[in-house]
This record gives structure tokens, C-alpha cells and sequence, in this order.
């Protein structure tokens, strides 16, 4: 059998990778305006700072990856409605017909770990859903989700299947059944790119506003 | 820790390529808006990302800079479908009106195609719309997968912000006993170190084992580091990098300092056995002696982790003069054109061919269950590829084993999977 040693050589310490994720956004905020986000005057924050999502609850386990969101096979398309036809497919293949328009996601570690495609939380958001939360994500499933404007939250939830869920994004509060959790917070330039509904949209709107 | 401590430890590899992309120094943790080295695009996630940049730009819009980005054609091709005919004739058009290399369907894997045309080089920057992307670290490169969105902003302006990584170092010590590869180290260390373990690190490999392995022995290991997480796998260029890029780069590469600050965890491999991933999950490794009468219906030889001439040969030399097993169907997929015509010549497809196994033209193919070779449900797939995940390969109530190309070839003349030292 192979042996194994752990030695910490010397280690700053890793942070959790969603954190450092919407740190980011925070810091490209930074770098485009040169202020902190939200500071700069030119833009208005008042609508994003409460966005709240209310839905019925699908829930699923650890590392659920990106094959099983959406299937290699369907990714030659370029009608994206095919896409929500088969999306959660490989865990629940009537996932795409009982799944509502407003209905969210509640899973556990590594949510969307694999390969890189945009389809997957794409196929997830053109299928209704209205957020995902989890303890953890996939790092480029969580910046992918982000740049297509699909939310999402790091909180370590317990919920049934069908249990309304609502979930505070600029609060990074999860509530179900009474029960309140408290997840990531997400920035306010993060909560803007969302609420413009991705990031080509946001440099669109940007453009227009004549920030870049 | 102290600021001071920081300030005066050396640099990882991984921060010295984004302190040279960003024009500053750079350190784990802090954010940069870095200039990219070089993009590539496939035909599956390309053409979202091209509408993306268009989106972004503006009709009419130039990319940044035609001679960094690099269009290929892997995972459907030949074309299998009109669909994908579209996705390749809407590239081409793109790759033409912009300027771009494009390798068109019978080039191979980009993961392949890439390194062996010069497009990866040492102590660049380099991202693709591919989660394998991480192969080029092999060649000291920081190489990571993006989105197709992310790619749109790449191609409009030639830079993406990143967060400079934490780095990961796996020593790996010892020799590899005879038919124990650099694929069972790998498929080891992500068994023990999970799925998630390695998330958003830069994972470097080092020692002993390292330093006698081939690059495309390296390739298979940095390949796979994404399915522990990682955002990039790397290998210290030295003296076996710069001999395969020999043709592209003369002098001498960007190296980590030996003070840097990084995590490390060591493994011995002289006792390592083959390893095998069971259904359905990467990190559900198990040596291969402990597996018993696991029938098979397909083996796949090839995928831009195991389809390289060395692959090839291995397999074939554990198969020795012994046909497929009945009932066993065999795909061998060079990983591309001059891995194939490197089989050619020393015999291998031949010997393929006459064993009953069918040799295809490069592509992805079965790995990513996209296009063809894929299995029912019920069925066994055993594969050298790097997903294992429920319906990668087709079928959700099929089942994939995933194994270096020794167990490959023993198991495809037994029609179970088998310790290659035991043939």
C-alpha cells in the first residue's frame, strides 16, 4: 500500500473558496471603480440590497457534478430550452417536468464540480430555478452561475424536499420551516451583476451608464 | 502569521506567473487583473463564448489579439450531427473573420494539440473553456478552466481578475514498480485527498517520482487535478520540459523559490499498487487486487488524460499477442493526429486492429459521452479516461471504472478488470 505522510510545511491558511470567490467581485469592483463596491457614487445600490427569493425546495447530496446537471450528450444544442429539458437528469430524470418556475436548490459540498460548462447553471436557470444554496460550490461553477445571473448562496442547510425556503441574498440569510441559517453575505457589486442578470448584461448596463 | 513573514518569504511558481501577468508582485490570496497569455475554445463551449464576446463588444468587434487565442474541434467530431456540423462551420467562420489558428476535426484533443504545437509555454498564463484545461501546468504553465462568459470578457479585453492561489505541494517519492503508472498515483491522491479536497489550490507536483516521469506521464497527473478541486495543476519546468519544448523555448523558465509558503503532503510510491475509481465518483479509489470478477463490456482506451503514443504502448505491450476478450468491445482513441501516426509507425494500431479493437480518429469520444461509444444501461464501461460521474459515457444506469492503460489492456483480453502484473 502507499504510504502517506502530512506535514504542514508552513501555511497561511485556506480560505473557503466561495468566500474568496465573492471576494473577488468585490476586488473587480475595486479594481473597474477604484473605491470599494458600493461606494461609488454613480451607482445605485437601493434595489439590489434586498433581493429575496421564496421557493419550494428540491434537495440533493454532496458533489453533485456537472454531467448529472446536464448531460455531455445535450450540449451540441443551441436551442437552450433543450437544455432545461434535461436538466438534473442523471440524479432525477423527472427533475425537468415537476420542477416550477420559482423552485431552488438545497444541496451539500461541492455543488457543480466538474467539467467547466456554462450550460450547467445555465440549463438550471432556464429550467425556473430561482437559487441555489449549498455548503459549498465548485469554483467555476459558482463564477459560471454568477456571470449567467443565476443566485446562488453558501449556507449549510437541513431541509425536507418541498419545504419552502426563503433565502436573504444581501443578508446571506437562509430561513426554512422557522429555522434560520446564516450563510456567506454576498457583496453588493456580486448582488448587482445578479440583479442585472449576469455579467454581459451588467457591462451592457455599465456601458450605457458610460462607466467603462 | 506577519506581514514582514510574507513579505520577505520567496514565491511559488504559481505567484511568480501572476506576478509577471499581472506587471506586479503578486501573493497568495491578493487579486489581480491579469493579462492572459493564451485562450482556447472548443466546440462545445465555444460557440456560447462567442456569442458572449459579441454580446460584450459589440457587432462588428475585434478580439484582443487573434494570435493568443487558439480554436480546436474535439468533442464531436467528425461532425456526428447537424447540430454539431453548425457549432464547427459557426467557429471556422469566426476563427477566419477574426484571424484565429483553428484546428479543425482531425487534429485531436486540445489538451493534446496545444502542448505538441508550441501553444504552452512555461510561466504563462493560459485559460480555455475546458475544466481540463489544468493539463498545461505540466509544462509550467498556470493553465485553468473558465466559463464560456468569462472567455467573452477575455476575448473583448485580453484580461480576467483571479485571486493568486494558496499552493498545494504533493511530493511524490520512490520508483513506480513495472505496470504502476503516473495514473495510479494520481487516481491514489485523489482517493485520499477527496473530490473537493484540493478546491481552488494550486496543486504542484514534486520529488523523486516527478523528476523521472515523462511530460506525458506528468500530463496524465496535472490533468486530473481539477477532479480534486484544484484550479490548476503544475510541474517546476526542468530539464525533460525544456527538451520537449526545445523547438519553441531557449531559455530559461520561470522557477518557484525554495522559501515560498506553501502547504505540502508526501507519498511514497515504491509499494503502489494499480488503483482503480469505482462508480461513481473520482475519489472512490481502491487498489486493483482488491477488485474481484468485475465484468466489462467496453474498454476505452484514450481521453486527453490517457491517450498519448506512451499510453498507447503500454497497453498494447500488457495485451501482448491475445485477443479482445468476447463480448468485450475495445475503442482505442489516439489523443491526436501525431499520436496516431507515432502508433502507426511503431506497429500499434496494427496490433490493436488484429487484437479486435477498433482505432478511431482522435476526438474526445467516449470520455465526455457527447458523440459516440457510449453504453446502455446495465453495462460496464472501464476507462483511462478521468470522470467516472453517473451518464458520463451514456447511460445513467451504466457504470465507469476508471484505470490507467496497464489495467486497460489486461482487462480488455480478460473481459474483467485485472492486475496488469498478473499477466
Amino acid at each position: 500500500m502507499i504510504k502517506q505522510r502530512s506535514k504542514i510545511r508552513m501555511s497561511s491558511g485556506i480560505t473557503s473558496p466561495n468566500f474568496i470567490e465573492v471576494t473577488l467581485y468585490s476586488a473587480l469592483a475595486f479594481i473597474l471603480f477604484g473605491q470599494a463596491p458600493g461606494r461609488e457614487r454613480n451607482i445605485k445600490y437601493a434595489s439590489s440590497l434586498c433581493i429575496m427569493i421564496r421557493g419550494r425546495a428540491w434537495v440533493f447530496g454532496d458533489d453533485v457534478d456537472t454531467d448529472v446537471i446536464i448531460p455531455g450528450k445535450y450540449l451540441r444544442t443551441k436551442d437552450l430550452r433543450e437544455l432545461a429539458e434535461h436538466v438534473m437528469e442523471g440524479l432525477d430524470p423527472s427533475f425537468s417536468s415537476r420542477v416550477q418556475p420559482g423552485d431552488l436548490i438545497v444541496a451539500g459540498k461541492n455543488f457543480g464540480c466538474g467539467s467547466s460548462r456554462e450550460q450547467a447553471p445555465l440549463a438550471l436557470k432556464l429550467a425556473g430555478i430561482s437559487c441555489v444554496v449549498a455548503r459549498s460550490f465548485a469554483r467555476i461553477f459558482y463564477r459560471n452561475a454568477i456571470n449567467i445571473g443565476l443566485p446562488l448562496i453558501e449556507a449549510d442547510v437541513r431541509c425536507e424536499p418541498g419545504e419552502i425556503v426563503e433565502v436573504d441574498l444581501a443578508q446571506g440569510k437562509v430561513v426554512v420551516g422557522g429555522r434560520e441559517y446564516t450563510g456567506r453575505k454576498l457583496p453588493d457589486f456580486l448582488m448587482e451583476i445578479l440583479n442585472d442578470g449576469g455579467l454581459v448584461a451588467h457591462r451592457r448596463k455599465q456601458r450605457e451608464r458610460g462607466l467603462v | 502569521m506577519g506581514v514582514m513573514g510574507l513579505s520577505m518569504a520567496g514565491q511559488t511558481l504559481s505567484e511568480k506567473i501572476f506576478s509577471r501577468a499581472a506587471n506586479r508582485e503578486a501573493r497568495a490570496g491578493e487579486f489581480v487583473m491579469a493579462s492572459i497569455d493564451r485562450a482556447m475554445i472548443h466546440d462545445i463551449t465555444g460557440p456560447l463564448a462567442v456569442r458572449g464576446f459579441y454580446e460584450i463588444a459589440g457587432r462588428g468587434a475585434r478580439v484582443w489579439d487573434p494570435s493568443r487565442i487558439v480554436i480546436l474541434f474535439d468533442h464531436q467530431v467528425p461532425a456526428d450531427s447537424i447540430k454539431a456540423a453548425e457549432n464547427h462551420q459557426m467557429l471556422r467562420a469566426f476563427a477566419r473573420e477574426q484571424g484565429i489558428i483553428n484546428y479543425d476535426v482531425f487534429s485531436g484533443i486540445c489538451h493534446q494539440v496545444m502542448p505538441e504545437n508550441g501553444h504552452v509555454l512555461p510561466g504563462h498564463l493560459i485559460v480555455g473553456t475546458d475544466s481540463h484545461t489544468c493539463t498545461y501546468g505540466a509544462l509550467g504553465a498556470f493553465a485553468t478552466g473558465i466559463g464560456s462568459t468569462d472567455m467573452a470578457s477575455v476575448f473583448a479585453t485580453g484580461k480576467l481578475w483571479f485571486m493568486v492561489p494558496q499552493t498545494l505541494r504533493l511530493v511524490i517519492d520512490g520508483r513506480l514498480p513495472r505496470r504502476v503508472t503516473s495514473k495510479d498515483v494520481i487516481l491514489r491522491i485523489i482517493g485520499d485527498i477527496g473530490a473537493d479536497g484540493a478546491n481552488y489550490l494550486a496543486c504542484e507536483f514534486a520529488g523523486s517520482a516527478v523528476e523521472r516521469m515523462s511530460v506525458a506521464e506528468r500530463m496524465t497527473m496535472t490533468n486530473m487535478s481539477i477532479e480534486m478541486g484544484a484550479k490548476a495543476g503544475l510541474v517546476e519546468p526542468d530539464r525533460v520540459t525544456m527538451t520537449y519544448l526545445r523547438e519553441w523555448v531557449t531559455e530559461e523558465p520561470i522557477r518557484g523559490d525554495e522559501d515560498a509558503i506553501f502547504t505540502e503532503r508526501h507519498w511514497d510510491v515504491n509499494d503502489l499498487e494499480p488503483q482503480v475509481a469505482m462508480p461513481h465518483r473520482v475519489d472512490n479509489v481502491v487498489p486493483v487486487s482488491t477488485l474481484h470478477h468485475v465484468k466489462i463490456d467496453q474498454v476505452f482506451l484514450g481521453s486527453c488524460t490517457n491517450g498519448r503514443f506512451e499510453d498507447l504502448k503500454l497497453a498494447a505491450e500488457v495485451m501482448g499477442d491475445e485477443p479482445v476478450a468476447r463480448g468485450v468491445r475495445m475503442i482505442v482513441i489516439p489523443a491526436s493526429r501525431k499520436e496516431y501516426m507515432r502508433a502507426l509507425r511503431a506497429g500499434l494500431i496494427e496490433r490493436f486492429m488484429e487484437a479486435g479493437a477498433i482505432v478511431e480518429s482522435p476526438c474526445c469520444g467516449p470520455c465526455m459521452g457527447g458523440s459516440f461509444g457510449l453504453i446502455g444501461p446495465g453495462e460496464v464501461s472501464l476507462s483511462t479516461s478521468n470522470r467516472n460521474f453517473v451518464g458520463r459515457q451514456g447511460s445513467p444506469q451504466g457504470e465507469i471504472y476508471l484505470c490507467s492503460p496497464a489495467v486497460a489492456g489486461a482487462s480488455a483480453i480478460t473481459g474483467e478488470i485485472t492486475d496488469p502484473r498478473e499477466i
